[in-house]
Order: C-alpha cells, then sequence, then structure tokens
C-alpha cells in the first residue's frame, strides 16, 4: 500500500514538475522567437536617463520627447499651485517667455518628429508598393534588396538606440510576409467551381535559403482538390523570397 | 504504473516544440483563376489529333482550364512524361494518349499531376468508329471530373423545337450543337412548345396543339413513344417536373384565366394552385421541390412570384423591368434565371432566389427561353442576334456566349437534359 502511495505521489510530482517544466520551456521558446531582443528596450530607457539629448539623430529625439514632456508638466504644476498669489509680473512674464521657448522646442520637435514620421511611412509605402507592382521574376532580387534595406536601417537604429524598433521590426517582417503572400498568390490556381467556405491550412518551415521543411496540411478544407491547389501553390512557389531568419509559417487559403 | 507514465511524460516533453509561435498569412484569391493543363495530341492514329482537339474545346468552353500554345512545350507527344518539362510552363496537369484503329477504336489517356510528380488516372476506352465525338466527350468527362471533383456536362444534350420546311419536330443535340436529331415530327401547322426533362432524363414532357385542343404529351425515352398526359378545354401549358418524378406542374386555362396546376401523372388527379383572375403560366420547380417560381401579371407590369409547392405563400421576387418571365432554377437552388424586356428586346437575367442580386447577361439582339445545364455552370437560351433564332449557350456570368445550333435552322425553347 505504502509503496504504491509512494508510487503515485512520485508520479503525480513527476507530473507537476513536467507541466512546470513544460510551461517555462513554452514561454522560453515563444520569447526567444523573434519578438526582438526586450534587450533593446531595456538598454533605452538607462540610456535616455543619462544622455541629455545630445546625440543630435532624430531617432534619439523621438526617443527623448515623452520624458521632457512629463518634466515640464511637473514643473508647470507646482509652481501655480504654490505661488498663485504672490506671482508678481516679472515672474509672470518669465514664466511666459519660459513656456515660450519651451514651446519653441516643442514646436521644432514636434516637427522633426513630424518629418521623421513622414520619412518612415513614405519608405513603408515605397516597399509596400514595391512588394505589390515587382513582378513575379524580379521579386526575388529587389525582395532581397528590401530586406538588406531593411536591416541595415535596424541596425543603425540599435547602435543608436532606436526607440521604434518593435515597429521596424513589425514592418520588416510585415515587408517578408507580405512577399511571400504575394509569391504564393501568384503560383496558386483554383477555377471557380462555385464553392464557397472553403478554408484550408498549410504550414511549414522556410529555412534562409527559401526552400522549405516538413509541409504539412494543417487543417484541410474538405474539398480533396482544393486541398490540392493549395499544396501546389507552394510547391510551385519554391525557393520562396528568403527570410531574414529561419521561421515558420501557416498560410490559411480561402478562394 | 511505469508504462502508463512514460508515454505521459514523452508527450509532455514533445508538446512544447509543437507550440512555438507560428505566424499565420492570409491569402484569399487565387492569382491563376483557371487551371494550367497541357493536353497533347493523341499519338498512334491521325484521329488521334481530332479526338485531343475535341477533348481541348471541351475543357476550354468550361473557362476553367487554361492552355498555351503547344508550340511551347518542351516534350513531345511521343516522349515519356517528364515532370521537369512542364514545371517551368505553370503547367499542373499533363494529358496524354494514344489511339488505335481496328474494329473498332481504342483510346487510352493518361494523365499526370506535374507538381506533385505522379500519375494520376490511366484509362482505355473503346468505341465504334462512328461515334468519336461520344468517345471525346467521355474522355473530356474522365478529365473534367478527375480534376475538378465535379461532374461536368460533356456528355448532357439539349431538346428543342424546330419549324421544318414540311413540319414541326422536337430535336436532340450533343450540348456543343453536333449529332443532331430529330425524335418527333408533327404536322407544321400544330403547336410544340418548350420541351422539359424529367429529373433521370427518361422522359421529355411538351405542350402541343393538335387539332385545335392543347396537350400536355410525353416521350417516354425506353420506348420512344409519345403519350397524352392531360388534355382539356382551353390552353394548357407544361412547366416542371418535381424532382421526384411523381408530378408536373402545368397552366391551364380551363377555369377561365391560367392558373397554376399540379397533376399527378399515374393517377392524373389535378391539383390547383393559383385561383387569382390573372395570367399565372411558366412554373417551375426548385431543386428541393418546395417552391414554384412562376409568372404572374397582378402587379400591372407582369413580374415573377414565388410560392411554396402546395400554393401557400405567394410573393414577388422580381421588381426590376416590365415583363419577366420564363424562369428556369439553377441545379442548386441559390439562383433563378428569367428573360425581362429592357426597352423593346428581350434580355435574360439572373437573381437569387430570394430576389435579391440582379445580374443582366445578354445584350444583342432578343435573348429567351433560357434553361440552366445540370451543374448549374451554362445556360442555353434563343436568341435572334444573328437573324433566324438559335440556341446559344453561355457560362452563368454571361461569359462564352456562342451559338450551337445550325444557322439554317429555326429553333425555340432549348432545355438542357440532366446528367
Amino acid at each position: 500500500m505504502r509503496n504504491r502511495s509512494l508510487q503515485k505521489t512520485t508520479a503525480i510530482s513527476l507530473f507537476i514538475h513536467t507541466l512546470f517544466f513544460m510551461l517555462i520551456l513554452f514561454t522560453a521558446k515563444r520569447q526567444s522567437h523573434f519578438t526582438m531582443p526586450s534587450a533593446y528596450t531595456v538598454n533605452l530607457v538607462s540610456i535616455k536617463k543619462s544622455l541629455s539629448a545630445k546625440k543630435d539623430s532624430t531617432i534619439v529625439r523621438k526617443a527623448l520627447i515623452p520624458p521632457k514632456k512629463t518634466e515640464t508638466k511637473k514643473k508647470a504644476k507646482p509652481i501655480p499651485a504654490k505661488k498663485v498669489k504672490q506671482m508678481t509680473t516679472r515672474d509672470k512674464t518669465a514664466s511666459a517667455k519660459v513656456t515660450k521657448s519651451l514651446q519653441k522646442e516643442r514646436t521644432v520637435l514636434i516637427e522633426e518628429r513630424i518629418s521623421a514620421i513622414k520619412a518612415k511611412k513614405r519608405i513603408q509605402r515605397i516597399t509596400h508598393l514595391r512588394s505589390i507592382i515587382d513582378l513575379r521574376k524580379k521579386a526575388d532580387e529587389d525582395e532581397e534588396i528590401i530586406i538588406h534595406k531593411e536591416q541595415g536601417t535596424n541596425a543603425l537604429d540599435t547602435s543608436e538606440q532606436a526607440a521604434v524598433s518593435d515597429r521596424t521590426d513589425g514592418t520588416i517582417m510585415d515587408a517578408y510576409y507580405g512577399t511571400i503572400h504575394n509569391h504564393i498568390r501568384q503560383h496558386w490556381a483554383f477555377p471557380d467551381l462555385g464553392e464557397e467556405n472553403l478554408m484550408a491550412i498549410v504550414s511549414f518551415k522556410i529555412n534562409r535559403d527559401g526552400n522549405i521543411e516538413s509541409i504539412k496540411l494543417e487543417e484541410s478544407s474538405g474539398n480533396a482538390f482544393f486541398d490540392r491547389s493549395t499544396l501546389n501553390a507552394i510547391s510551385k512557389a519554391i525557393p520562396l523570397p528568403r527570410p531574414p531568419f529561419e521561421m515558420e509559417v501557416g498560410i490559411r487559403f480561402s478562394p | 504504473m511505469r508504462q502508463v507514465l512514460i508515454p505521459i511524460l514523452a508527450l509532455f516533453i514533445l508538446i512544447p516544440s509543437s507550440l512555438a509561435a507560428k505566424i499565420y498569412i492570409d491569402i484569399t484569391s487565387p492569382a491563376l483563376r483557371q487551371l494550367p493543363i497541357a493536353i497533347q495530341d493523341f499519338k498512334g492514329h491521325p484521329s488521334g489529333k481530332e479526338i485531343s482537339e475535341i477533348v481541348r474545346a471541351d475543357l476550354e468552353y468550361t473557362g476553367l482550364f487554361s492552355f498555351i500554345d503547344e508550340e511551347a512545350y518542351l516534350e513531345s507527344p511521343e516522349e515519356p512524361f517528364h515532370p521537369e518539362n512542364w514545371k517551368p510552363l505553370g503547367i499542373e496537369i499533363v494529358v496524354k494518349g494514344t489511339v488505335v484503329m481496328g474494329e473498332l477504336l481504342f483510346a487510352t489517356i493518361s494523365l499526370y499531376d506535374a507538381i506533385e510528380v505522379k500519375g494520376i488516372l490511366k484509362k482505355r476506352y473503346s468505341a465504334k468508329k462512328d461515334l468519336l465525338r461520344t468517345l471525346s466527350h467521355e474522355i473530356s468527362k474522365t478529365i473534367y471530373e478527375k480534376v475538378t471533383g465535379q461532374k461536368g456536362i460533356f456528355t448532357t444534350k439539349i431538346a428543342f423545337v424546330s419549324k421544318d420546311r414540311d413540319r414541326k419536330a422536337i430535336y436532340i443535340m450533343d450540348w456543343d450543337g453536333h449529332r443532331i436529331r430529330r425524335i418527333l415530327g408533327i404536322r407544321k401547322d400544330a403547336l410544340i412548345m418548350t420541351p422539359h426533362w424529367s429529373s433521370d432524363g427518361g422522359k421529355l414532357v411538351y405542350s402541343s396543339e393538335r387539332n385545335r385542343k392543347w396537350g400536355v404529351y410525353m416521350i417516354n425515352f425506353s420506348n420512344m413513344r409519345e403519350y397524352l398526359a392531360y388534355s382539356s378545354e382551353g390552353t394548357n401549358l407544361t412547366g416542371d417536373f418535381t424532382p421526384d418524378g411523381n408530378y408536373l406542374t402545368l397552366s391551364s386555362s380551363k377555369q377561365g384565366s391560367p392558373d397554376i396546376y399540379l397533376l399527378h401523372i399515374k393517377t392524373k388527379v389535378l391539383s390547383r394552385l393559383t385561383y387569382s383572375s390573372g395570367i399565372e403560366i411558366s412554373p417551375s420547380v426548385s431543386p428541393e421541390g418546395n417552391e414554384i417560381v412562376f409568372f404572374f401579371d397582378r402587379a400591372g407590369t407582369p413580374q415573377l412570384y414565388m410560392m411554396n409547392i402546395d400554393g401557400n405563400n405567394p410573393r414577388r421576387i422580381t421588381y426590376d423591368g416590365s415583363y419577366n418571365t420564363s424562369p428556369d432554377w439553377s441545379p442548386s437552388g441559390n439562383r433563378i434565371v428569367f428573360c425581362g424586356r429592357i426597352g423593346k428586346k428581350m434580355q435574360l437575367f439572373t437573381i437569387r432566389s430570394d430576389g435579391t442580386d440582379l445580374v443582366q447577361l445578354t445584350y444583342d439582339g432578343n435573348n429567351e427561353a433560357p434553361s440552366f445545364s445540370p451543374d448549374g455552370r451554362f445556360i442555353a437560351f434563343t436568341s435572334d442576334r444573328e437573324g433566324t433564332k438559335g440556341i446559344f449557350i453561355m457560362r452563368t456570368n454571361g461569359e462564352g456566349q456562342q451559338r450551337v445550333s445550325p444557322k439554317n435552322l429555326r429553333v425555340f425553347g432549348p432545355a438542357w437534359s440532366p446528367r
């Protein structure tokens, strides 16, 4: 009896341990998966405080805006609270001057920020347009260039502490997903057979060289002909445009 | 205990690796709406080329396949199939064939998948020498079914009425207009109206006026004899069979104005479905057999109405146009094709069975008497756009309109056979 209960308890503890272990593994795996190191953001915060707006890159300025705002707010608040009645005209003009200069600085900052955002948007639009307009044959080369460019900017950002690292990751990835979306779609042939509500998911791993591994039909549409057309689309699309890193994707097809 | 534990542990260790974050990308419409296919000339006998041409034309007409110029093929018909010769051309399916002419016509076809690199099918046919077209259509049917999973129309027929020099006649032809045969001829001064097929394809029913009396007649193909199914005073015009084949819808003016009735074919019991003083004609039964769409002139302008099979719940479904008639239900039951007047010309339209989503399909000349193909992808109709009224076919979106009946034949009311 005792023996058995011991076995049971060991079993249960093993079970719980594995569960715990699995959770850790799972979360670890999730984190390690290209969500772009959180280390960047941590770095940024510390540098923001130590560096008092000495670097001239617009990106740094962008990063610096939020703390400044809070500072000005903090300064502005206590003054009226304590010395509202005692304020002389001098004080008023002085404070007005301060606020004016602050405002000026702010408008400059805002303008810079706007122009930075505009520039970024333009780049995004261009990459997007390119990914759409590019001819299939040319696509491979051009996309590579785009990716390299994006990586280049990203590298700059990281060296100069990008405030928007997460967002640029998004654009690289979005651009890449966009290109493989277009690339696979170009190869997908499925005649309109009047069937609606078809949906199939095909998943696979994309290697650095654009070849794929372990392709599988994750979810069948229930229509063998539709399923086949989706698998054929991917077979025909190989090699895919090179990804920035090895990744696993699922393609959800619907006519 | 251990025996149970080990697999469980293994499971827990293995699961996390498969749970890695994965991105899903949606692709919602294929860039190619046509399947790239290559049908090489069948080798072995000169008739092989003819057969492969018919097959190619059949498949091309469906609008579901794309062909590239044979000049671009890297592989000759004599060479064995090699996927690397087809992949660069983007071709997914390759068909090769051999024809041998002896006492009979023998054809062997092979279907290959160039992407998955495998043979899909190898099939052998034999037929009398004069059935070359039938054999070709059979090959088309097999390929279509293998590649799309649906039954094609390649072996279906179209029945229609025509007037010769000396008499009225009912004809049957292949869907592509070939092999026209007259199955019934009657006196020139008699009248025959649009025929209707039974759902098993074994019978054809039509109205005819003989000796100044309107009757509903039926031909049974098993013995090729004509029967009188119903006759009475007034004008009797037949509509569809019900899907179970037990009843016939018809309109009769024996009580004054034309009303719609349901006739039990065996017992000849007639049940009346409509009672108005207006004109109610052209009944067409839904594929499920639970509803009837019909022509009714109650609203001043004649329009299409719908009612239950027992005559209850009549409701108007068309509102556009001034004269909507000749409805025919699609085999899937979601659309109705009909003929409506625009200006002074009759044109064809489809509409959802709930009365929404009206689509105009024809624009030239007068286009009338539409009939859906059994797969619901095509419509046969009559048109006078080229002078004499001929039978045309088109896809249900209005594409691929072409005349299939001979130019010298003046025709009426096509009816597309079931499979």
